[in-house]
């Protein structure tokens, strides 16, 4: 596993390199004209030209980009142009609203996709088949800003039922913070909810035709225990890779959703960065964002490899 | 065309929706009772009636004439968004899966680099420095949509390649560019087709979130995405508006997935006997 985790993370390096490159010129094409942002229009050529030079925008590119890996790979992603406040402290505590959210969703997801993915499987091509499939690619359709309006128009509005935007963090006040999270998170959680169901579903109708589990049902095992027993654990072995493949759209999705429910995560920082042409800020989320998702990628091969001992470590690398 | 008539007798209703969708969005400026961008602030927010069908938004802009304009600008980001994934796309797929080697490598970590951004996170790149518009919206949605086609088409290609019918088009001859062409790319179709159904429909949703989040259309152009966004201003004394908005982007989706479904189950059989 350790000679497994070291080449994958090898292999990561020339990724994140290009992550790194993509992020680091996006802005930098856009950093030049930052001197003439902080002055205003009203700016002389003398003093555009000394502020460009305090904030060395007048290097080569080549040179500013070591520098400025130099700084990242110390943790320092610079400072926010609007209030000077330090961009890795603005990133990391956005990245727990985001990640907190991330997670309930998954949570969500994953149980009612698990539900829905083993009935419509056991009872495949039936009505209750065919009704669960179609409300899963339903789920799946309905626009996340839209289904997250309706949300709070029913609970919020209506029934006055939970808070329609206000967060609160979970160390603060454990219920006033997961009573803001769980519309945002159930809005983000249909989302998966759908494909992953869908993929649980022809996972586990394989599964049943494999010999093993016609082996298990020959022994007189009931039911239930070859799903339980055989069945299901093999099954939800690719479906692990996949939900991990959907990280990535759940990043976007709660990008989404942190706007339309208020949330101080990820998305509303790098959308009000652009909004006040903040690139260090754009610059910090989109770095941390693309290489988190690489690394959780990582995780998710690693937990495949872990979960299947058919996987050998040299095969699985290749 | 025959393919497609196996698609619509699957999929009657969804495929009649995607067919209306895309007629309102070709003939939004004949069928359009009113201009959808010209204010008329005695009528605004008006429920549904016989001068405004769909009754009227904010500035008393007819919702009828606005939501067909928006089918327009929702066919166009579809189309153009996958079409710039499936250029940029097929053509990675083709030349990494067909060359292999150095070529491969380097292209499959570009590739992965270019996975690791999510598309709203591209398009935050992408507005960043361009500037929010529709436009730029749908390049960021095509950009990050290229894995996809790419990977896709590598696939089919690395098996392909080593058939016997690529190396006698190869013994005869053919220059690389015609094998890719003759030889391998008709292999490619079916499984891009599928994809290229699937991804109309995740391009639209992308553009009307974008457009929501202000990313990409900007007002008083008549994304669903931008009307969604001013609707929510008004959702407490006016739900009529964000649900008519909402209800005629989410039955697109549909639609366009339930279509997409049929697609695949119609090709599948063929994916299958070819391998």
């Amino acid at each position: 596993m350790g000679a497994y985790l070291i080449q994958r993370l090898l292999g990561v390096i020339p990724v994140i390199l290009v992550i790194s490159v993509v992020t680091f010129l996006t802005t930098a094409q856009v950093r030049g004209d930052a001197a003439s942002v902080l002055l205003g229009p009203t700016a002389t050529p003398e003093r555009a030209a000394e502020v460009r030079n305090r904030l060395g925008l007048d290097q080569p590119l080549p040179v500013r980009y070591v520098k400025w890996m130099g700084q990242v790979l110390q943790g320092d992603l610079g400072n926010s142009i609007l209030n000077r406040q330090s961009v890795t402290s603005l990133v990391g505590s956005a990245l727990r609203v985001t990640l907190e959210q991330i997670v309930l969703a998954m949570l969500f997801a994953g149980l009612t996709a698990l539900l829905i993915g083993v009935v419509a499987a056991v009872w495949r091509g039936s009505w209750i088949d065919r009704l669960l499939m179609t409300v899963a690619l339903i789920g799946t359709s309905v626009p996340t800003f839209w289904l997250g309006l309706v949300l709070i128009y029913l609970f919020s509005v209506r029934w006055q039922l939970l808070p329609p935007s206000g967060f609160v963090p979970f160390t603060v006040d454990p219920v006033a913070n997961l009573k803001a999270m769980v519309l945002p998170s159930f809005a983000l959680g249909v989302y998966l909810a759908g494909p992953l169901a869908r993929f649980i579903r022809s996972s586990l109708i394989e599964t049943l035709q494999t010999q093993y589990v016609t082996t298990a049902r020959a022994k007189g095992l009931t039911e239930s225990r070859v799903m339980r027993g055989h069945a299901l654990k093999n099954a939800l072995i690719p479906t692990v890779t996949f939900a991990g493949l959907q990280i990535g759209g759940l990043l976007g999705g709660a990008i989404v959703t942190e706007v339309v429910f208020s949330l101080p995560g990820t998305g509303s920082l790098a959308l009000n960065g652009i909004l006040n042409r903040d690139f260090p800020v754009i610059q910090g989320v989109v770095l941390v964002v693309a290489c988190g998702y690489v690394l959780i990628n990582i995780g998710v091969d690693c937990v495949y490899v872990l979960l299947d001992p058919r996987i050998t470590f040299a095969t699985s690398s290749s | 065309m025959k393919s497609a008539f196996a698609v619509f007798r699957r999929q009657p209703a969804a495929t009649t929706v995607v067919l209306l969708v895309l007629l309102c969005g070709l003939l939004a400026p004949v069928l359009a009772p009113y201009d959808p961008a010209v204010p008329h602030m005695p009528d605004r927010l008006q429920g549904p009636s016989a001068v405004y069908r769909l009754g009227t938004d904010e500035f008393g802009r007819d919702l009828l004439s606005r939501l067909l304009f928006g089918a327009r600008i929702a066919v166009q980001a579809g189309l153009i968004a996958v079409g710039i994934a499936m250029a940029g796309g097929v053509l990675v797929g083709l030349l990494a899966g067909y060359f292999g080697g150095r070529l491969d490598y380097t292209l499959s970590r570009l590739v992965e680099g270019l996975q690791a951004f999510p598309v709203v996170l591209l398009a935050i790149v992408i507005t960043a420095i361009l500037g929010p518009s529709v436009h730029h919206a749908m390049l960021a949605i095509g950009i990050a949509t290229i894995p996809d086609f790419a990977r896709i088409t590598r696939g089919v290609v690395l098996p392909t390649k080593e058939q016997q019918f690529v190396e006698a088009s190869r013994v005869m001859g053919a220059s690389h560019a015609r094998t890719l062409r003759r030889a391998i790319m008709p292999s490619c179709l079916p499984a891009l087709t599928v994809l290229f159904s699937f991804s109309i429909a995740n391009a639209i949703l992308y553009e009307s979130g974008l457009s929501f989040l202000g990313l990409g259309a900007q007002p008083p152009q008549p994304s669903w995405g931008t009307m969604l966004s001013s609707a929510k201003s008004y959702m407490f004394d006016d739900p009529w508006y964000t649900i008519i908005v909402g209800v005629t982007l989410s039955a697109t989706i549909i639609a366009l997935n339930l279509v997409g479904d049929a697609v695949r189950e119609t090709i599948d059989p063929l994916l299958g006997g070819r391998t």
